[in-house]
């Protein structure tokens, strides 16, 4: 087994720190496993984040981490920010004279760009931002293949094989589209090194023989959520896989915290009559191509119902979605009333380049809140990004008062995820 | 500044945090009912014996600002005398559940475990698990504990071995061959407590009684409860028996007046004269059991049914979806996902008029169109 492995520095947001910190990402990210263009990127990204920081809150302490993940390195810059400092964490931060000439002010963006993931998180005074930079793996090319007969009855098992991982991996990418199998699948160590570490869950359906039958993998979205892909089925005919590998990963999040499972890509051997579904978001693909997404739902325990906020604008939305998903919910409505909303709002991004995909979270009202967030979808379509969606946790009376601000910018409701945040979570894409 | 990450153990901090039901009002409130049946907690409907009902109707208020006995002193002398051992054998707690969190504390230390089974009764697998011990849990074999499957998981740290008998949820039992070949196996070198919650409720001959076999096995500790058949769950009182040297040593990590007086009580008047009471709480679940096995039949549904005023049923939805369809038409049932068995539920078998509420909001709320 790996030793965990990190490195962590304090250090206030100051320019003259900038040579240090990018001697640090550069050493580190080798030690941590990424090659000498990873470790590159990663130093002329953290050179991007520190730079940016030291304009826009001088000064201010920070933390900064470099930490291996299974597949990853995890570059954190952790620091405490008021409201009022908070409106540098918008991708946008740099305003209305935002451009390819004015780098400087570009610094968020220009570290999005370079890493392979960017998330920034809010917990009270407490802000998250963090880089993921993947390691490099040999991309395999698809091989042909062609569903095969069972021998004898399946068994199922923790996918925890590096060869029967990565057989299922080239299985799936031979027999689905595309669109069903997770990008990581065409560099199966990758997979492998996630799996054996736990980053990533999966498992198996064997059949007497030993061969790879099926194959189902899941991941934590949220703390109390996870997120899975397939069920993957590889043998001819009518067979129990399907059922067997979704139980296997019911039966294995079953007494944990996980409250709800949600599909990421669902194929269609998913036995549906044990998932709910919520909707399907219309997204398209990098290349263009439409990719509609159902998203299917199984709750872990006994829902008996929860509070939430809505504006009367969206509240038909919800009422219609809780009632044919027979959830209990009360549903308070709230508006804003001449109330003082001041200073700048601020919107977090998550971006996922693979997926040409970015997602917005309120992180604070505003004033500015429409044009923020107008802001924000210009910068990421011109960014080339096809799918905007963005979330709001229902257990927020203040995320409810932006859903005007919302539907004004161009957003569409599509569906709830229940249990995804605080509480239920509406997302909304932009149309 | 609190900073919970150094203060919590780790394995505190992974525990799922169990979370009960909301009061019924607050239930029937959400779901736009105006009745509620409880049929997700295996209570019995009929309430208490008639003398336990009398205790608890006539509670002296000028008794609540007293203690209770410490002990159960005057309990423990009865069940002593009923079962025929030293009353120093029995160790009374606030529901089973406490005396499941006293053996694990008075046996296990850092690094040992537990060895269960992975489809019964979460408590074992939950108290070992946030008390920082391993629970190493074997798959049922036809729904029924595995003992060759349990002997193979122990190691040089186990410490206690957890049967369910019957087992909770699947209602499957070991008969007394099977029990005996299992602890002549286990030989003294572990713990093991026999759960018999249901015992009341089986009329089996070859079901094991399992405080006759104390003497021949030190290593084995009996659980009992006044929450099933007795109908107190309310007052939460059950209890353990076992050999007096390894009670003597769970009574170290036993918290004292866990117990209130009321339950102590009502529990030493629920064991006089309970025969015809308990005739009849079995006569309710055999009637009950045969209205479901009729239902499930009618609907082409598997079930499981063994011992025990429980009966589990597979149905052809989401259970957890099922259990919103059915309190909208104010029946409660357990979904089984948390058992590790996704997709079906558990029913308590209760009156005959409420089990075909149940099988009519069962039929309604399976039927392909929308309800």
């Amino acid at each position: 087994m790996k030793t965990d492995r990190s490195i962590s520095l304090r250090l206030h947001a100051e320019p003259a720190w900038i040579p240090m910190v990018q001697g640090m990402a550069e050493q580190s990210g080798l030690v941590l496993g990424l090659d000498q263009a990873k470790a590159l990127r990663l130093t002329m990204a953290v050179e991007e984040i520190l730079a940016y920081l030291s304009e826009l809150t001088p000064g201010a302490p920070l933390e900064l981490t470099l930490a291996q993940g299974a597949s990853h390195v995890d570059t954190v810059f952790s620091f405490t920010a008021n409201d009022a400092d908070l409106w540098a964490m918008n991708i946008t931060a740099c305003g209305a004279t935002c451009a390819e000439d004015n780098l400087q002010a570009m610094g968020l963006l220009l570290a999005a760009r370079m890493s392979d993931g960017m998330e920034v998180r809010r917990d009270g005074v407490s802000v998250v931002l963090r880089l993921r930079m993947d390691r490099s793996y040999p991309q395999q090319e698809i091989e042909a293949a062609e569903r095969f007969p069972a021998r004898g009855r399946l068994r199922f098992e923790p996918a925890l094989d590096p060869a029967r991982i990565k057989k299922a991996c080239a299985l799936a990418r031979a027999l689905y589209p595309d669109e069903f199998v997770p990008a990581g699948f065409g560099t199966p160590g990758k997979i492998v090194d996630q799996l054996l570490a736990g980053e990533l869950f999966g498992a198996l359906a064997l059949d007497e023989g030993g061969a790879v039958a099926g194959m189902i993998t899941w991941e934590h979205s949220s703390a109390t959520s996870v997120s899975f892909c397939g069920p993957y089925i590889f043998v001819l005919g009518e067979s129990p896989a399907p059922r067997g590998l979704t139980d296997h990963m019911l039966s294995a999040v079953a007494r944990t915290q996980v409250s709800a499972i949600l599909s990421r890509l669902p194929t269609e051997e998913l036995p549906q009559d044990s998932f709910e579904l919520l909707g399907s978001l219309p997204l398209t693909a990098t290349d263009g191509t439409a990719r509609p997404l159902p998203v299917w739902f199984r709750s872990m325990g006994e829902d008996n119902g929860l509070s939430v906020w809505t504006h009367p604008a969206l509240e038909d939305f919800l009422r219609q979605t809780y009632d044919r998903l027979f959830l209990m919910r009360d549903v308070h409505s709230t508006t804003r009333q001449g109330e003082d909303v001041s200073g700048r709002s601020v919107f977090s991004t998550a971006i996922r380049p693979e997926a040409s995909q970015a997602l917005l979270t309120p992180m604070l009202d505003g004033a500015d809140a429409e044009s923020t967030l107008q802001s924000h979808v210009e910068l990421l379509l011109s960014e080339g990004y096809r799918n905007i969606l963005i979330h709001i946790d229902l257990a927020q009376g203040w995320q409810a008062t932006l859903i005007p601000v919302l539907l004004t910018t161009g957003f569409t409701p599509r569906l709830v995820l229940p249990h995804a945040g605080q509480s239920d979570m509406v997302v909304l894409q932009y149309a | 500044m609190l900073d919970l990450e150094r203060l919590v153990p780790a394995h505190v901090r992974r525990f799922e945090v169990y979370t009960p039901s909301k009061p019924d009002p607050e239930l029937m409130r959400l779901f736009r009912v105006d009745h509620l049946h409880r049929l997700n907690n295996n209570e019995n409907p009929l309430g208490p014996p008639p003398e336990a009902a009398r205790i608890v109707s006539g509670f002296p208020p000028r008794l609540a600002p007293i203690y209770p006995s410490g002990d159960a002193y005057a309990l423990r002398r009865l069940l002593g005398e009923r079962f025929g051992k030293n009353p120093d054998q029995f160790l009374v707690g606030n529901g089973s559940c406490e005396v499941i969190a006293s053996v694990i504390k008075a046996f296990c230390a850092e690094g040992d475990n537990i060895v269960t089974a992975d489809k019964t009764f979460a408590v074992y697998e939950w108290v070992a698990e946030f008390s920082g011990f391993k629970a190493r849990l074997t798959p049922l074999t036809d729904y029924a504990f595995d003992p060759g499957a349990m002997l193979a998981a122990r190691d040089s740290r186990t410490k206690i071995i957890f049967v369910c008998n019957p087992n909770n949820p699947t209602g499957t039992w070991w008969d007394s061959a099977t029990l005996c070949r299992f602890l002549d196996a286990v030989n003294g070198r572990q713990i093991v407590v026999l759960d018999e919650a249901y015992f009341e409720y089986v009329d089996q001959p070859e079901f094991p009684d399992g405080m006759t076999l104390l003497e021949r096995y030190p290593n084995l500790v009996v659980f009992r409860t006044f929450s099933k058949m007795y109908a107190l769950a309310g007052l939460r009182i059950g209890y353990l028996c076992g050999s007096p040297d390894v009670v003597d040593i769970i009574r170290r990590t036993h918290v004292v007046y866990s117990v209130n007086s009321l339950a102590q009580q009502a529990a030493a008047a629920a064991l006089a004269d309970d025969e015809a009471f308990v005739r009849r709480t079995r006569d309710m679940v055999s009637t009950a059991k045969e209205m479901i096995r009729t239902l499930c039949a009618k609907l082409d549904l598997e079930m499981q049914c063994g011992e025990g005023n429980f009966a589990m049923i597979r149905v052809p939805v989401s259970d957890t979806l099922l259990y919103r369809k059915l309190m909208a038409q104010g029946i409660m049932i357990r979904t089984m996902t948390g058992f590790r068995f996704p997709g079906w539920i558990r029913v308590s078998m209760v009156q005959e008029d409420v089990m075909k509420e149940f099988c009519d909001a069962l039929a309604k709320a399976l039927r392909p169109e929308r309800n």
